[in-house]
């Protein structure tokens, strides 16, 4: 839901920017990235989840993190426990402050082994929906800005029907449809959560989640693109290039695209935070990931139901764990966006 | 310049008004609504300015009556608690919303409590047991056979709408339920009936039916007519399920009675006050009941709709509930160690049991069956999800019902390697994850679990966890599902939900029938793919026997049959968790999990 | 800089001023009606997607009206009835070329006739202009007064005391506010705030007591109580929207504390702001007055595309505190497969929110003068 900036990084693209050489434009972002302590804390955020990603399951087993001791089930974080509740836990192996550091779930689950499982998961969602969002949205945006008229047209009346629906909304409405094993989006969440290294983080439901929350972000992506193509186009080289009779096809890739990167790569960050939190959304409405799957969103539904009852610990840290994979995407988000377009202020 | 300051006002007032559109919105609903809330409100509109009317007469009379009378209990509550005092109405956490407030439209549990506190049947349960008493019928007869059903009726009770109960208003009830081409069945519209066929075998009509007629013998005589004899008849009568509607509220309501707008019209201690969907029911003391004993001690209740179990224990514990049912196994010890709160006991009269589909492979390999049986550790879910509260089951039959289990039954004790060998046997050493439709589509295991929480299985995900995890165990791998709970249901009564699926049974009246029939009879056949005429045959016959030990020796056989076969697994019979604030007093559950809150008061 | 504006227009006959006047206005009722054209393109491509979506999700409707043991004769009564057997889009066989499913949902939709719903059986439209839409209507408005009122207090003064630990701890604040799953928050409240500290109800939108002896007349329980002349009514409404509100709240504040914080920076580096003060107004008037005032315009803008992502953020809200709004009622209406609830509610929402971010979109073209009505 940090769709608000898609108006700036709208901005940001009809702005005149893109017309400075790309070197000294780059020089420039890296020292403006550089010297903003939101873009590093931002990227430091994130250079540290995706560490836990690609670490944790190389250190933890899904098998670890779904073992049951229904014996210590809804344990609060083992250092808050005393010695003895410790010794009445321990049974194999001797409990130690920080045996269980999250607690454990209804059936005596390890939370911070699922909490750190769910890591790759939720980025894994984050980047193929962003990616799937890009490469439709982006091509949907050329199209149109390129050759304008009628394409323009109904491309962009079908964005707007988009953009019409509260994204969330459009999100649970397109995933109700791909529990149709017929439609075309259940086959291609079938597909996705059979590839091979996406077989072991995705489950169908979730593979589904993912696409709608990757439909429900094309639209910005296509505007997004569409404007850069348009303050591009009319620009001297791109017509004198025409004039030379460089093929259309060949400006569209080589010139325009390129030019209309950088907000799309700000806009990409963005969109990681917003397709993460979606996606945990749908998992929380229980139309996302199943049990025993440790996602984020699907473990804070489990935790709803202990929450009423005194479990914090349970809901605490899936939730945490959210807040600050979206808190450092959308900083680097914002850094990206000063460093690149220093005229539109955060 | 000018233009500027002029636009900036026109810019101004335009801002607020865009600021003030959400109160213009809402206040341009209130000046359009009138019409619509006369037109949509005309069917609740009626019932609300007749109440008014007739409300304080009544209080009049019945208050004095009441006083000089009988009430011996309450003397020294009447004075001080005038009918209407606000702030003694009871609260009950129901446990989800009623999909109808028609008794005999409805099967589910949250709308049969609060169908019973209006609408009375002609037979009911002594409080806490399963034994018939009398309620709108005194008494009641059998032919030798026991085919034909003679009732008396009461001749002093008037439904709350005025309308007069007598035979009349019973067949015109019966025959709604039974005869689809009844005038006033609505079923065009929607209305389903669905109990009929289980209970009655069917419409009439229909093949299986029992059913062949009822009729009104005088003004006060009902007899019923069946095809084949039916010895506890009255047993089926007592069910929640049966409760007498006005024919006059049935007529003027059309298809919508029972519907939030209309709720329902009996004769009960009870009387419908307005339904707000997606919150409450409100029913308010029917001042004038017939059984002066059993008049409702507060006045009024609300039905309050708290899908989630928890949540209905923080509403207890907060104390915006009085009382409520199916809480999770953990509450217990919670309610316990409370001093405002208490648990309520009850015996468990359920079944949670896991149905395996037999139309699909490895499930119609009884080997396999008999490998998942083995596989689950009921101990272990007792333990987890239930607190260890109730009993693992091995036969369907709960407790009350045990002289009709078959005494030398070998239980399928958790034993994974027993599972394991048995797989083996069947042609999967290593265990299987998929499972293959009659038309040949090769499907992820699927294993349906509840999306809400019912006495058998309080916390169905939790279990459907366990059973995975046990499972797994055994290399069967199973993917978790599950869906809205009335499209659940319409699934499996379709048979469309292939696998495994979790579902249990409130039993609904003392009969071996209402647990094994329902579970095996021809239903099963679309529901699951499980057909044995033999045993259909057998329970038949055992339901229709007259001497009681030809009857609990034909249950036992077939009680065999199901256990060899093993078309559903049973897991555990386990106590609903009923819990109460420690100032409420009269509350007795019914194990069927339908009792009246008449009797319920709160003391000071 | 409104009351200070010398008038130089003086001079000028009133009747000039007048037709002068009238010609802006012209030009921006033209403008207005322009824009609202152009949104019904829009709205009917909605009103296609929406039918299509909802002929794409699995599920007979008349099975799941009528039921599983229903005949084949009275579904297809009910289908000829809801004209589920009529064509699709046109009808060339038929008599009536445009007696088609779309046209029919089209004309019915306008004429605000939504049918029944397939659960409650009651008139779609009772239960949306009447229970839900209200409901919602009153969480997200008090929602968006605290996003205003807090985040825009707290810009101005982040803004003003530039530097400071306030600056600091409250943009901290709101990059976390922006970040945080509102479902998350609205459940660490309920614990915090219902379970341990028993301050608030977890649920509904007034108590039982008084949900019971209150007839509600707009379906805005505040607002209700106060024409009732129940102010126990309003206030017992108003302690159980404090909870989602301050859910749903909680993004937009973020955003709008710092959309007010960086518009009014701007604006303070200006020259009149330095006049202003030269000429000796206190701190707090040459703030509110001069800075505020000018500040406003791209906060305002940002406070409107908040009120549109408050109806989605909403859905989630209602979802936790089991508010009884349209977010609940569409999800509910989904799981359940009532189509006509579904079908409504989506068109519902999708028609307010295309008609609030127009709204917006038009007072942004009127409020920055670097827009031209074309």
């Amino acid at each position: 839901m940090t769709t608000t900036a898609q108006p700036k990084a709208d901005k940001a693209a009809a702005s005149e920017e893109f017309t400075r050489k790309p070197r000294s434009l780059w020089t420039d972002a890296r020292r403006r990235f550089w010297a903003s302590t939101v873009a590093r804390i931002g990227l430091a955020i994130t250079l540290f989840l995706v560490a836990v990603a690609v670490i944790s399951p190389i250190l933890i087993s899904e098998k670890s993190a779904n073992e049951r001791d229904t014996r210590n089930k809804l344990l609060p974080p083992s250092w808050l426990m005393s010695a003895e509740q410790r010794a009445e836990a321990s049974r194999e192996v001797e409990w130690g402050p920080l045996t269980r550091p999250f607690g454990t779930d209804q059936i005596g689950r390890d939370l911070f082994r699922r909490v750190l499982l769910g890591a790759p998961i939720s980025l894994t969602v984050g980047v193929v929906a962003v990616l799937l969002a890009v490469v439709f949205g982006s091509l949907m945006g050329l199209f149109a800005g390129f050759f304008g008229g009628v394409i323009d047209a109904v491309l962009m009346w079908l964005t707007n029907i988009m953009l019409a629906f509260p994204s969330i909304l459009l999100a649970i409405a397109l995933t109700a449809i791909s529990n149709n094993p017929e439609s075309f989006s259940y086959k291609l969440g079938d597909f996705i959560s059979s590839l091979p290294v996406l077989r072991t983080l995705f489950d169908a439901p979730l593979a589904n989640a993912m696409i709608a929350v990757a439909v429900v972000e094309i639209p910005i992506f296509a505007r997004i693109a569409r404007a850069a193509v348009l303050s591009v186009r009319n620009q001297e080289y791109i017509t004198a290039a025409n004039a030379l009779g460089v093929p259309q096809r060949r400006l569209l890739f080589r010139h325009v695209l390129p030019n209309s990167l950088t907000p799309i790569l700000v806009q990409m960050t963005l969109s990681m935070a917003s397709a993460i939190t979606s996606v945990a959304a749908l998992g929380f409405l229980g139309l996302g990931a199943k049990p025993p799957k440790p996602e984020w969103g699907s473990m804070l539904s489990d935790a709803r139901n202990y929450v009423v009852t005194g479990q914090w610990w349970y809901a605490l840290f899936p939730g945490i764990a959210i807040m600050l994979t979206v808190l450092g995407f959308n900083l680097l988000g914002d850094g990206l966006r000063d460093a690149l377009d220093p005229k539109v202020k955060a | 310049m000018a233009s500027l300051i002029q636009r900036r006002r026109i810019i101004a007032l335009l801002m607020t008004l865009i600021l003030l559109l959400p109160l213009v919105a809402a206040c341009g609903e209130a000046a359009t609504t009138p019409t619509a809330e006369s037109a949509a409100g005309g069917a609740t509109a009626t019932p609300a300015s007749e109440s008014p009317t007739e409300a304080p007469a009544a209080t009049a009379t019945t208050d004095n009556a009441a006083q000089a009378t009988e009430e011996p209990a309450a003397p020294t509550e009447a004075p001080a608690e005038p009918a209407g005092d606000d702030s003694k109405f009871l609260v009950f956490g129901g446990s989800g919303e009623p999909d109808s407030l028609d008794s005999m439209d409805t099967t589910t549990g949250v709308a049969l409590i609060v169908t019973r506190q209006m609408e009375e049947g002609l037979l009911d349960f002594k409080p806490g047991t399963l034994e018939v008493v009398p309620k709108l019928a005194t008494k009641w007869e059998a032919n030798d056979d026991a085919t034909e059903w003679t009732f008396t009726l009461r001749d002093d009770v008037t439904f709350t709408d005025g309308t007069p109960f007598n035979a009349d208003a019973v067949v015109f009830n019966f025959k709604r339920l039974l005869e689809p081409d009844f005038e006033y069945g609505y079923r065009a519209e929607g209305k389903t009936y669905a109990i009929a066929p289980d209970i009655f075998g069917g419409y009439a009509g229909e093949d299986n039916t029992y059913y062949k007629n009822v009729e009104a013998l005088d003004e006060n005589t009902v007899k019923f007519t069946l095809t084949r004899p039916v010895p506890l008849f009255p047993n089926y009568l007592a069910a929640a399920y049966f409760g007498m509607s006005s024919p006059e509220a049935v007529k003027k309501a059309g298809a919508k009675y029972g519907t939030p707008e209309v709720g329902g019209v009996g004769t009960g201690p009870f009387i419908f006050e307005r339904w707000d969907p997606g919150q409450s029911v409100t029913l308010v003391r029917n001042e004038d009941y017939w059984d002066k004993a059993n008049a409702a001690k507060m006045p009024g209740v609300v039905v309050r709709f708290i899908g989630e179990a928890p949540q209905r224990l923080a509403e207890l514990e907060a104390g915006t509930i009085d009382f409520t049912i199916n809480l999770t196994a953990d509450s217990r010890q919670k309610v316990e160690s409370s001093s405002n709160l208490k648990i309520v006991d009850l015996v468990p009269f359920d079944i949670a049991y896991l149905s395996l589909d037999m139309n699909v492979k490895p499930f119609d390999d009884v080997k396999v069956r008999q490998a998942i049986s083995y596989a689950i550790d009921k101990n272990e879910i007792l333990d987890a999800a239930y607190n260890g509260v109730g009993t693992v089951a091995d036969d369907f039959l709960p407790d009350g019902l045990s002289k009709f289990r078959p005494d030398d039954l070998e239980p399928y004790a958790y034993d994974p390697e027993k599972a394991k060998e048995l797989l083996a046997e069947a042609g999967y050493p290593d265990g299987f994850s998929t499972m293959v439709l009659t038309d040949g589509t090769e499907l992820p295991l699927e294993l349906w679990y509840m999306p809400v929480s019912r006495p058998y299985y309080p916390d169905a995900k939790t279990v459907a966890e366990l059973f995975a995890a046990q499972l797994g165990d055994v290399g069967i791998k199973v993917e978790l599902k599950t869906e809205d709970w009335g499209v659940y249901l319409d699934n499996w009564d379709a048979g469309a939900k292939h696998g495994m699926v979790m579902l249990g049974w409130t039993g609904d009246y003392a009969d071996p029938n209402n647990f094994l029939f329902t579970h095996f009879g021809p239903g099963n056949e679309k529901e699951a793919g499980y057909s044995n005429p033999e045993l259909w045959e057998l329970l038949t016959k055992a339901g229709a026997a007259t001497s009681e030990a030809e009857s609990i020796r034909m249950f036992q056989e077939a009680g065999k049959m199901i256990n060899n076969d093993l078309p559903r697994v049973p897991i555990v019979h386990a106590p609903p968790v009923l819990a109460a604030k420690q100032t409420l007093e009269g509350w007795i559950p019914n194990p069927t999990g339908g009792e009246s809150f008449a009797p319920i008061s709160i003391q000071k | 800089m409104v009351g200070e504006t010398p008038r130089s227009t003086r001079s000028q006959s009133y009747l000039g001023r007048l037709y002068g006047a009238l010609l802006v206005l012209g030009r921006v009722l033209a403008y207005i009606l322009r824009r609202f054209i152009a949104i019904i393109p829009v709205l009917l491509g909605i009103s296609l997607l929406v039918f299509l979506l909802l002929r794409t999700i699995p599920g007979d409707f008349a099975i799941v009206a009528l039921g599983e043991r229903s005949t084949p004769e009275q579904r297809a009564a009910l289908r000829h009835q809801y004209k589920l057997d009529r064509p699709w889009f046109i009808d060339l066989e038929g008599g009536n070329i445009f007696d088609t499913q779309y046209v029919n949902f089209i004309a019915n939709f306008v004429q605000g006739d939504f049918g029944e719903s397939l659960k409650t059986k009651r008139a779609i439209s009772t239960e949306l202009l009447k229970e839900r839409f209200p409901a919602t209507l009153e969480l997200s408005f008090f929602a968006l007064l605290i996003a205003v009122g807090v985040g825009v207090t707290t810009g101005v003064l982040a803004a003003t005391r530039r530097g400071s630990w306030l600056d600091a701890g409250s943009m901290l604040l709101a990059l976390i506010g922006v970040s945080i799953p509102i479902f998350w928050l609205g459940l660490m409240m309920q614990y915090l705030f219902g379970v341990k500290l028993h301050w608030f109800d977890l649920s509904q939108r007034l108590s039982n007591e008084m949900l019971r002896s209150f007839e509600p007349i707009t379906g805005v329980y505040t607002l209700d109580g106060i024409l009732r002349g129940r102010l126990d009514v309003t206030w017992d409404a108003i302690k159980h929207l404090v909870m989602p509100s301050i859910a749903l709240a909680t993004v937009p504040m973020a955003v709008i504390a710092r959309m007010t914080r960086s518009a009014m920076l701007e604006v303070l580096s200006q020259d009149f702001i330095r006049t202003a003060r030269s000429k000796g107004l206190t701190e707090s008037t040459t703030i509110v007055r001069h800075g505020l005032r000018n500040a406003l315009i791209p906060v305002i803008t940002v406070i409107g595309l908040q009120m549109g992502l408050l109806l989605g953020g909403a859905v989630l809200t209602e979802s936790v505190f089991s508010w009884p709004g349209i977010g609940t009622w569409l999800l509910e209406g989904i799981k359940s497969r009532d189509y006509p609830v579904v079908q409504t509610g989506v068109m519902f929402v999708a028609l307010v929110f295309v008609v609030i971010n127009t709204l917006v979109d038009i007072s942004y073209a009127l409020f920055d003068p670097r827009i031209q009505h074309r």
